[in-house]
């Protein structure tokens, strides 16, 4: 095994990758930890109850007059901020003051369910998850919680990079020791060795065990020591529900056991993905098997999105949110038989852990360790030309897996803004009613029709203050004074809608502003930057490939016979930079149509400086050509990514480092640069 | 048309401090070479600067007096090149490649498509002209890249290692078409296996420690060391001693000793005749005191 090992940290990428990720963790989650309110609430929390009640009534009467905002004497410097944070400490303290009460609210709910026979009956799922719930919170309900800050934990557990790192290392441990080799040929000397392929096999598998345990150990050590740096982990034997966000939690464990299970959880999601990675490597070759890999990924995040427990729970990825195992309890129906999450995500990781390992085993033994050839069915006549650029195209799409990547990215892009939602309820609609009306430019119509409507609320104000006078005599009264006060809703909008036609000159135009903030305002914003990583990211993974295929099949010895290199290259930036626009599209528009699709895109060629947000812009510039000129800006980053890739390709010369590499700068770089 | 002439002219290549290539020269015309010579003797490496894989340190090669390098693309399309590793797009059809590397030279399809055909015949891959090359087996790849080298009609053709890994028969198959194509081209042929250029080649180039050391037909080289190849028979127990006279070729049993193809100058003690020298006895004479393999 150790000489596995020495192959392993012998590779200068994979232990450069590795350190930087190590790096990377160690910075995000320090951001992560103090990004909070947690500094000044562990303050908070050497205070009594009482206290903190007296505090808050005092915050909530100076915040009434409003007279001095800022104090430096506050732990935030501002009585509107540290009202909040107070509030948010004295809701902490109750959720676990009132555990019992909880806890026996859960269980009243529970019995009440399976009393009324109305969620099922007999020995469905229903009847028994419900009388597996009163049992559980029946055991629960004898747990003590105690009020302790445990900002330490808390920040742990919503972490999820750690385990994004961890997987990416996990795959870059399983590729280097099986796909590689394979490639390199070196199999071939190895499997007729006397040892047998079975104790070669083995020293790989543990080889690959002993380096992803090591790297998580690093990865979740890391948090681990920043979070007890920063606030402590708190008591570690008092019960787990004294933590806030595990007040639900249905096992009788101790912070510190529920810590170890924690992380013991995780190491087993590595480990089992890291056999599966294995599996894969096996299977297939190394470009295949990293495309195979992160559609599998993909196709777990897509499976999390969807609106069923089976799947969000038992997913891929899904198996590694240990948090959620522990902050609820929630039974998984397996034909009609309730089993807890968290002994399903033990069973399943098992299996995938112990099925791996088999099947990799049994690939790598009896495998021939030469590439095999593979028949393929005869393909049609498309070939058979001699335009250079549909030959580029060709080895991108087709033999390469760019459609793959160009699909899967689609896939995750559809699921994620499949249920898009934006700012809805009556406030919303009406606003949505008067935009549709003074759409367009500024007309003595459209200035009438905002007079009467601020006449028509008028009337119903006053209607209203002669109800509410009369209702202390005619409580029947009370059914119309709401439906008048649902109505007064409509001053906000119309106020906002008044204020924005008033500010509009004679040559722009009146927009109904909500789809273009959900685009452009600090969310729609943060949403481009993610889409933007994902964009990278297919961009990381698949282009090296594409790359250096010249080299890596020896096919540039042939080209540069033919003298045309150099014009190959260019075609290959060019086919390279025409996919990557069209995987900016990919990205991108799914939002978009999500958005159009729930408020429409009205207005598109009035000038976008009609809106607030684009009041610098010049008068040409209509609110399409915002639209097209932001897509442009992503497509040219898109671009530059693709020369950055290229870049590393032709300074890394093996095509896995260097995809991993990427994967490492180019998204990573933009969420460094674009922090959410 | 006046005849091809392709000339070296004290190519140099240096490896850091390790001379490659010290200051070749040599001409070729029309017809085929053969390059022989041991492992790490330059040859590959005047190949690769040849095809342009590799700028030489010093030197110019000439085709029909001008310099290649000042020729650029004029010198590449008269090029056909088969280098020694299977260098194929593993995703591509026989076909496909063949069409791809005909839309890298800048052929008609019309043209293209009439070779394809003829190449696909003559080589026998007409079969498997519709599989992905990962799946071909090791001749066929080595058919498909000599296709590729021959696919424009090129005039200068340059082969390393054309028959590796194909069976007696496609070896001669391969041999003779090469042998029906190099009319009115050059071609260079380097190799190890010395009956592949015996019968087909005009001259051979022998090249050894970054140097030509001879070049001349088979005829003259094989003439060269008549009365220096002796068959001689010794009893067993004295064929560790051989060594002594000279440079042991090849031995076999014989009777109750053993036959021993001796290249030496003068006769062994032992009961010998002379037999007529092979390009293998040359090879062997002229590389054998470099020492092991």
């Amino acid at each position: 095994m150790k000489w596995e090992l020495r192959k392993l940290w012998g590779s200068p990428m994979l232990v450069v990758l590795a350190l930087m990720l190590c790096l990377a963790n160690g910075w995000l989650y320090y951001d992560h930890a103090t990004a909070g309110n947690f500094p000044p609430m562990a303050t908070l929390y050497t205070r009594s109850t009482q206290e903190l009640e007296d505090m808050e009534e005092e915050l909530l009467e100076r915040g009434r007059y409003g007279t001095e905002i800022y104090d430096d004497t506050l732990l935030t410097g501002d009585i509107y901020q540290e009202s909040r944070l107070v509030g948010d400490t004295l809701e902490r303290i109750r959720a676990v003051e009132e555990f019992p009460q909880t806890m026996a609210q859960l269980q009243a709910q529970a019995r009440a369910k399976l009393n009324t026979g109305l969620f099922g009956t007999g020995d469905s799922f229903e009847t028994r998850s419900l009388r597996l719930t009163d049992g559980v919170y029946e055991t629960v309900r004898q747990v003590q919680p105690q009020v302790c800050f445990f900002g330490g934990v808390e920040t742990l557990l919503d972490y999820r990079l750690a385990d994004v790192f961890g997987v990416l290392l996990a795959l870059a441990a399983a590729l280097a020791l099986f796909a590689q080799e394979r490639e390199q040929g070196t199999l071939c000397l190895l499997h007729p060795t006397l040892r047998g392929r079975l104790s070669l096999y083995r020293d790989k598998g543990l080889a690959l065990g002993a380096a992803v345990l090591f790297l998580a150990l690093v990865l979740y050590g890391t948090c681990l020591g920043i979070s007890a740096g920063l606030y402590g982990l708190g008591d570690l034997s008092l019960p787990v529900q004294s933590v806030y966000g595990l007040t639900a939690c249905p096992y009788l464990l101790t912070v510190g056991g529920f810590l170890a299970l924690f992380f013991a959880l995780k190491l087993l999601w590595l480990l089992a993905l890291a056999g599966l990675f294995a599996l894969l490597a096996n299977a297939l070759r190394s470009s295949a098997s990293l495309v195979a890999a992160v559609l599998l990924l993909g196709l777990s995040f897509a499976l999390g999105t969807l609106p069923s427990h089976l799947a969000q729970s038992l997913n891929l990825l899904g198996l590694g949110d240990t948090y959620r195992l522990f902050d609820g309890l929630l039974f998984l129906n397996f034909f009609g038989l309730p089993v807890a999450r968290l002994h399903a995500t033990l069973g399943v990781c098992g299996v995938l852990l112990a099925g791996s390992v088999a099947g990799a085993g049994a690939l790598f033994v009896r495998r021939s360790p030469v590439t095999a050839a593979r028949r393929s069915p005869a393909g049609l006549s498309l070939g058979c030309h001699v335009h250079p650029m549909g030959h580029e195209g060709y080895k991108l799409l087709c033999s390469n897996g760019a459609l793959l990547v160009l699909l899967l990215l689609v896939a995750v892009q559809v699921l994620s803004y499949r249920d898009f939602s934006g700012p809805q309820g009556p406030k919303e609609t009406y606003y949505r009613q008067y935009s549709s009306v003074l759409s367009g430019p500024p007309s003595q119509e459209k200035a009438s029709y905002l007079a009467q409507q601020e006449e028509k609320l008028e009337q119903i104000q006053q209607q209203l203050a002669q109800l509410q006078a009369s209702a202390q005599d005619s409580p029947w009264l009370i059914h119309e004074i709401g439906e008048l006060a649902q109505k007064l809703e409509a001053r906000e909008p119309l106020n906002q809608a008044k204020t924005q036609y008033e500010a509009l000159t004679s040559s722009q135009s009146y927009i109904y502003t909500t789809p273009y903030e959900l685009l452009y305002d600090a969310g729609g914003q943060a949403a481009n930057r993610i889409d933007l990583a994902k964009l990278l990211l297919s961009l990381s993974l698949y282009l090296p490939f594409f790359f250096s295929m010249e080299r890596e099949t020896g096919v540039g010895v042939l080209i540069e016979t033919a003298g045309a290199s150099r014009d190959v290259m260019r075609r290959k930036r060019l086919v390279a930079w025409l996919f990557a626009l069209v995987c900016t599209a990919a990205a991108f528009l799914p939002r978009i149509v999500a958005v159009y699709q729930n408020y429409g895109l009205p207005e598109l060629t009035a000038q976008a400086n009609s809106l607030a947000r684009f009041a610098a812009l010049p008068d040409v510039l209509p609110l399409w050509g915002v639209l097209a000129l932001t897509m442009a800006l992503w497509g040219l980053v898109a671009c530059v990514g693709c020369v950055v890739v290229e870049a590393v390709s032709a300074k890394v010369r093996s095509p896995l480092p260097a995809a991993l590499l990427c994967v490492l700068v180019l998204p990573g770089l933009t969420l460094l640069v674009f922090p959410l | 048309m006046p005849e091809l002439e392709l000339r070296f002219d004290n190519v140099k290549k240096n490896y850091g401090d390790k001379q490659a290539l010290r200051g070749v020269s040599f001409t070729l015309n029309e017809g085929i070479y053969g390059l022989l010579g041991p492992n790490g003797a330059g040859k590959s490496t005047l190949l690769n600067i040849l095809t342009g894989n590799l700028p030489a340190t010093s030197g110019q090669i000439f085709l029909g007096g001008e310099d290649v390098a000042k020729m650029g693309r004029r010198f590449r399309a008269k090029l056909g090149y088969m280098p020694q590793q299977q260098t194929l797009y593993p995703g591509f059809t026989c076909e496909r490649f063949l069409y791809y590397i005909a839309s890298l030279r800048g052929m008609s399809k019309a043209r293209t498509k009439e070779r394809v055909a003829e190449l696909l015949h003559l080589l026998a891959l007409e079969e498997v002209r519709k599989k992905p090359t990962r799946a071909l087996s090791g001749g066929m790849k080595q058919r498909l890249l000599l296709a590729q080298a021959m696919l424009d009609d090129p005039d200068i053709l340059v082969l390393d290692e054309p028959t590796a890994g194909l069976d007696p028969r496609q070896r001669i198959v391969v041999r003779n078409l090469i042998a029906s194509v190099a009319l009115h081209k050059i071609v260079l042929l380097s190799t190890h296996v010395v009956p592949d250029v015996e019968y087909i080649a005009r001259e051979l180039v022998l090249i050894g420690d970054g140097e030509v050391v001879c070049q001349d037909t088979p005829q003259n080289l094989c003439q060269g060391m008549e009365g220096q190849v002796w068959d001689v028979e010794i009893p067993e127990s004295d064929l560790d001693q051989m060594g002594q006279y000279g440079l042991v070729s090849s031995l076999r049993r014989s009777g109750s000793g053993v036959a021993v193809r001796l290249i030496a100058d003068a006769p062994p003690p032992y009961p010998s005749r002379t037999v007529e020298p092979t390009l293998e006895d040359v090879y062997l004479h002229t590389f054998g005191d470099e020492g092991g393999l």
